[in-house]
């Protein structure tokens, strides 16, 4: 009798091993250990290479099917932090396909198909992703956030807005990225009213925020108060002296406005930094243009800019401002 | 030796990295483009180019137009004049007339261009060959004045013109005066399904067997820079099987050479990725409004450069000394 029972443990685990291989390893391995333990800690401190490397083998054995789902995550999520994106996707489509209901790695294709500038692929998921009737209230930030994101990107402007109104609902905490991304939409939409609302609220949460300022400012723009604008740049670049951009923005509303002057200032600051950036060449020339006794060196500039290989509408706009140039040039000698 | 871990330490990270400082973000022509932009919008419609805007035919292909109109309405173009031809002159219409976005794309949503669809599934290859009459395209009609009313073109927000074709001598048909229905209804009148309007002295059909991409018509409104929104037919991959099919084909083709001689006078065109939407698949009305968006929105800074340098004199001409 004795004998029977090693022959009929045998027996049970051959049985277990053909009817449930998965639930086989479970069994042989310990209902107490995670098989996933090593390679998570390893991703917890940030060797993302070796814990794809692991995880990737274990995808490979006989893994239980709730963790094999786990472990398609997080080897996506591993290969995109270890900068392999390329790998994280392919892992991610046979995901998708292992384990059609898991939203959490649609979702992550869906995310990392908009982080490849693959909007309509992401937009189809989503799409999908929101007809779900309840897609579960921890997902749906990520959801509507992405949702927007990608609807933005490819140009659904008013949906996109509708979704970064969720998102933000969504969100207990002030996301200074959603908003600027929500008010970028309204503004290109010009919807200006709104769009002011929105960045108030934002910056009384966050007023020193630059690139909340330089959306304000935008928004006064365009909406014709161009004082404001200006008035509003001049602030942000107390905050922020490096960023070009919007010191260049500043000199060309400044031209606008018939201040050459100080337009010239502006943008003789940035040449001063990047003399070969075909857009300060340009607006420096633009102000230059107007200044008497300025008119040669403004059209040294533009033909600089023209050259531009990089910026070539700038070029264009920089040749046909040349060409003006010269022109008067040329009357004023007859 | 505190000396020399100070030493390599200032060696092996540059003063830099002990800045506050962030990089300025990239940029580029958008900086330039966005402010002549806001110049080009200040633009006195007198000191600017006309806009004209001109829409193809294309059946439900046609519905891109809705989502081509969408983008330049939020970019703030100024559009002065618009041309279509059969569906093109359908949203070309209804859009002049100033029916909202959002009821445009729940046209295209529901496919209520289901006249359509129910009259061509009536179609079977022995009514065509056994019946004489053809059938009436009064229900073309009825859609334009249940939605915008029973107006004129002197009524529309936007001018507009609309082509068809006489069957009897072939000429193309530019309706710009009058009642609208009946010019959009002629203008999307295919030949050999439904019967020619019979208006004024002439039979008319649709224009685009005569004028699929009316980029004349736009300048005959006084219209100076052409932006075209094209929805091509996707010819290699036609099903033929009957009578219909082969009708229909041969439709495409015509007005597909006929928008290859008028792209050319365009100064810009959207060519829409709706190749493998076909002529009478209106439940992918939508989609194919879809795609027109899309195409467009990434077409867009182009479109804007291309005005800005056609404009530049008068935006330009506060920033030459006198």
């Amino acid at each position: 009798m004795s004998c029977l029972k090693p022959k009929a443990a045998l027996l049970c685990a051959v049985l277990i091993l053909g009817a449930c291989p998965s639930r086989a390893g479970w069994l042989f391995f310990g209902s107490n250990k995670d098989p996933l333990e090593h390679a998570v800690a390893s991703y917890d401190r940030g060797e993302y290479s070796a814990a794809a490397r692991e995880l990737q083998e274990l995808v490979n054995k006989s893994l239980p099917y709730d963790h094999k789902e786990e472990a398609y995550w997080y080897m996506s999520q591993a290969y995109i932090k270890a900068g392999k994106p390329d790998r994280a996707l392919p892992t991610l489509q046979l995901a998708v396909e292992l384990y059609p209901k898991s939203i959490r790695l649609q979702l992550a294709l869906a995310e990392l198909y908009y982080d490849s500038a693959l909007y309509s692929q992401a937009k189809t998921l989503y799409d999908a992703l929101n007809e779900l009737q309840s897609p579960g209230d921890e997902y749906l930030l990520q959801l509507n956030a992405g949702t927007a994101r990608t609807y933005a990107a490819l140009g659904y402007l008013e949906r996109a807005a509708g979704y970064y109104r969720k998102a933000l609902d969504t969100k207990p905490q002030f996301d200074a990225m959603l908003s600027i991304e929500y008010i970028s939409c309204l503004l290109k939409q010009r919807k200006y009213i709104d769009a002011a609302t929105a960045v108030e609220t934002a910056l009384a949460q966050a007023p020193e925020n630059i690139e909340l300022l330089y959306l304000s400012a935008k928004i006064s723009y365009e909406a014709g108060r161009k004082e404001k604008a200006v008035t509003t740049l001049k602030y942000a670049l107390e905050k922020a002296p490096e960023r070009h951009d919007i010191r260049l923005s500043r000199a060309l509303w400044l031209c606008s406005l018939g201040r050459y002057q100080q337009a010239a200032q502006e943008a003789e600051k940035v040449y001063n930094a990047e003399p070969n950036q075909a857009q300060a060449q340009w607006a420096l020339a633009l102000a230059l243009s107007r200044i008497p006794g300025s008119e040669r060196r403004a059209m040294e500039l533009f033909r600089a800019a023209a050259n531009s290989i990089t910026s070539p509408f700038t070029a264009q706009a920089a040749e046909r401002m040349l060409e003006r140039l010269s022109k008067r040039q040329d009357s004023l000698k007859h | 030796m505190k000396c020399g871990l100070l030493l390599s330490l200032l060696l092996l990270f540059p003063a830099r990295a002990f800045c506050a400082d962030s990089p300025s973000p990239l940029y580029g022509d958008e900086i330039v483009r966005d402010f002549l932009w806001s110049e080009f919008q200040e633009l006195p419609a007198d000191k600017r180019p006309k806009v004209g805007l001109v829409l193809s035919g294309g059946a439900a292909r046609g519905f891109a137009h809705v989502g081509f109109l969408e983008v330049l309405t939020n970019a703030g173009f100024p559009i002065d004049g618009i041309a279509g031809t059969s569906m093109g002159a359908v949203i070309g219409a209804l859009f002049s007339a100033g029916f909202p976005m959002d009821q445009l794309w729940e046209l295209g949503r529901r496919a209520t261009f289901s006249y359509a669809t129910k009259d061509f599934n009536k179609i079977g290859v022995l009514s065509l060959i056994l019946h004489e009459k053809l059938m009436s395209s009064d229900a073309m009609e009825d859609f334009i004045t249940q939605r915008i009313g029973d107006i004129t073109f002197e009524d529309l927000q936007i001018p507009f013109s609309c082509v068809a074709m006489d069957i009897k001598t072939g000429e193309s048909i530019v309706f710009r005066e009058g009642p609208l229905a009946i010019a959009v209804r002629s203008s999307m009148n295919l030949p050999g399904i439904f019967k020619p309007v019979q208006y004024r002295h002439r039979y008319l059909v649709d224009g685009g067997v005569a004028d699929n991409l009316p980029v004349d018509a736009a300048k005959a409104l006084g219209m100076e820079w052409i932006l075209s929104s094209h929805t091509p037919a996707g010819l290699d991959d036609a099903s033929l099987h009957n009578i219909l099919t082969y009708l229909l084909q041969v439709m495409e083709i015509r007005g597909e050479l006929l928008a290859q001689q008028s792209i050319k006078d365009s100064d810009m065109v959207v060519t829409h990725k709706v190749q493998h939407i076909k002529f009478t698949e209106f439940e992918k009305s939508f989609h194919a409004g879809e795609l027109g968006l899309e195409e467009t929105y990434r077409r867009l800074p182009y479109i804007k450069e291309n005005l800005l340098l056609r404009s530049f004199g008068a935006l330009t001409d506060k920033y030459v000394l006198p």
